[in-house]
Order: structure tokens, then sequence, then C-alpha cells
């Protein structure tokens, strides 16, 4: 299933999902680059969270999706906020519609891992900024040195959400950018702990996948439980997932 | 012209179909690649700039272009 089918329905709780309106979250990714001005590009924006985080700071705010459903709803909370620097554009991460050194920053949040092509990816996102241009990365991460506790840790996301590709680990990410010519300035690894029964909600998870998924986390061993780090039961059934943020420059 | 579409927005987009990313120019409610000859809709006042969405201007049923 691709992602605009995946997310056009349920569009709406990822405005209000605590994890991904966390402000404090956005305040500090936004102080990582704390631009002045010029035009900037959030890449698969959601909800748009950090493109309206990025707005006051910056001349303008391009941002992109596949799901026109979330460009909706990002224009709306933009005009909500009384901000009118943001626009929104159809765009694949893959093929960005935009010129060569064209564009002074681009972000990303909580998306890579729906990307089909990630290297072209960050290979596009060299392509479209300034020389000297900031790129802020932001995703969920896999895990490193077990290839059989990431696959369960993959197919655990893909259980619940089918347009989930993979999350790659943070070593991945870092050569794919140093070897498309970006100097990394700055690393961060971090974590958000998932109330599991809202997680699955958020994707309309129905049984019986609900069931496994919870068995998943309760019953995890090894490696990939040292990742999900369970906690609580029943409701109050918890976990972790892992990310990591780089600031780059073109 | 849509209300929404900002013509600035020219300055930096580019034709996601050309592997040079050639620039668009609009043509009513739609934005043309003169480099490849495609065209792509302006919908309530957001380009579709998707590889998918990319049609001939020879098709084009409206005569527009």
């Amino acid at each position: 299933m691709d992602s605009a089918s995946q997310f056009g329905p349920v569009a709406d709780s990822y405005r209000t999902s605590a994890v991904h309106a966390d402000q404090d979250d956005l305040a500090h990714l936004v102080e990582l680059v704390s631009p002045q001005g010029g035009v900037v590009v959030d890449i698969a924006t959601g909800a748009g969270h950090l493109a309206l985080a990025f707005a006051p700071l910056v001349d303008k705010v391009i941002a992109t999706d596949i799901t026109p459903e979330m460009l909706d709803l990002t224009l709306r909370s933009a005009t909500g906020r009384g901000l009118t620097n943001v626009v929104t554009q159809h765009a694949w991460a893959e093929d960005l519609p935009f010129a060569e050194n064209s564009l002074d920053g681009v972000c990303v949040r909580m998306a890579p891992h729906h990307f089909l092509d990630p290297r072209q990816f960050v290979s596009e996102v060299f392509r479209v900024l300034k020389p000297g241009g900031w790129f802020l990365f932001n995703d969920n991460i896999g895990i490193d040195d077990d290839p059989l506790a990431d696959e369960e840790l993959q197919e655990f996301e893909r259980m619940r959400d089918p347009s989930h590709v993979r999350t790659y680990t943070s070593a991945v990410w870092r050569g794919w950018f140093e070897q498309t010519g970006f100097e990394i300035s700055h690393e961060e690894r971090t974590w958000n702990r998932m109330e599991i029964e809202g997680w699955m909600d958020r994707m309309r998870v129905q049984e019986p996948a609900r069931s496994r998924l919870r068995l998943t986390v309760t019953e995890a061993e090894g490696i990939l439980r040292d990742y999900l780090v369970p906690e609580g039961e029943n409701d109050s059934l918890s976990f972790v997932l892992h990310k990591v943020t780089l600031v780059a420059r073109a | 012209m849509p209300p929404n579409f900002d013509p600035k927005m020219l300055e930096i987009l580019a034709c996601p179909k050309c592997e040079s990313r050639p620039p668009l120019t609009q043509n009513g409610d739609w934005l043309v690649c003169e480099l490849c000859q495609s065209r792509y809709p302006i919908l309530n006042g957001i380009p579709r700039l998707l590889v998918e969405d990319a049609q001939p201007l020879k098709e084009s049923p409206s005569g527009s272009n």
C-alpha cells in the first residue's frame, strides 16, 4: 500500500498525535538550525508540524507531501495560526520538483522510513540546496548489527502500517549523506515512548493485527527487547522507537 | 489564474520528469514543461508535480496549451 492511500483517511489523527505535535521537540529541531529567512522545504510534511514551526523564522516554507489530505490539513493549520508564508506542494521525496541550487534549507521529520529510494532522496535534497544550504533530518532508526532483530522490527512496523518501507540505522544514513557530499555538523539519538493503543489507533489497525502487535512487544526477546523497552501491560502497554537527528550542510 | 497559486513559485519549481529539472511556465490551470512537452494540473492552487500526473501537451483536451 502506498503512503497516500494509507495516510489520507487518517490525516487528522496526525494533527493531534502527541508525538508528532510535541512542541518541545519541534522547538528543539528548529533551534538546531536557527534559520534567518530564506526558502525552506519540509518534505513529507504530514500534518505540517515542522513546516509550521519553521514558518515564523523564514521567508517561505513549502510543505510537500503526496497525500492531498495532509496538504489540506497543513494549509488549514497555517491559516488558523495566521501564517501566510506557508504554501503546499504535491511532490515525491525522490523526485523533488525544484530547481538546482534553489533552496536555503530542507527539513524532514518522522517520514523517510516511507521512502522507496532513500539514497535518491538524499541526492535530491543535495541537488536542490544552495551551496552551504542546511538539511535537518529526523527519522526513526533500525537496529544496528543484528539483521534478524532488525527484520523483526521492520515486520512489527509493517504489520501496523503497510506503507512502512524500512527504518535504516544512523550509520547507513550518515554514509549516504557523506557519499552525496553533505558535511554533517550535528548528530543526536533520542527516542519516543509510544502508547501502543494510540499508536495502533492512529493507523486504524484492526484485529487480529492488534493482538499480534501487542504480543510482539510483550514477548520480545534479546536485542529486539532491548530496543523496544516494553513497559506496562494491557491498555497501558508501551514501547520505545529510537530516532536520529542529523544536521548537515550542502 | 488560480487564486492561491503564487507565480513567484515558478522561480524555483522544476519539472520532476526531466533529468535536468527545467523550469515550468504557467498556462491557466496548468504548469507546462516545454522540454518534455508535459503539463501538470494546478488543483485548488496547488500544482500536482508528480511524475505520474504529467500529461502530454499534444493530447490536451481543452486546447489551453
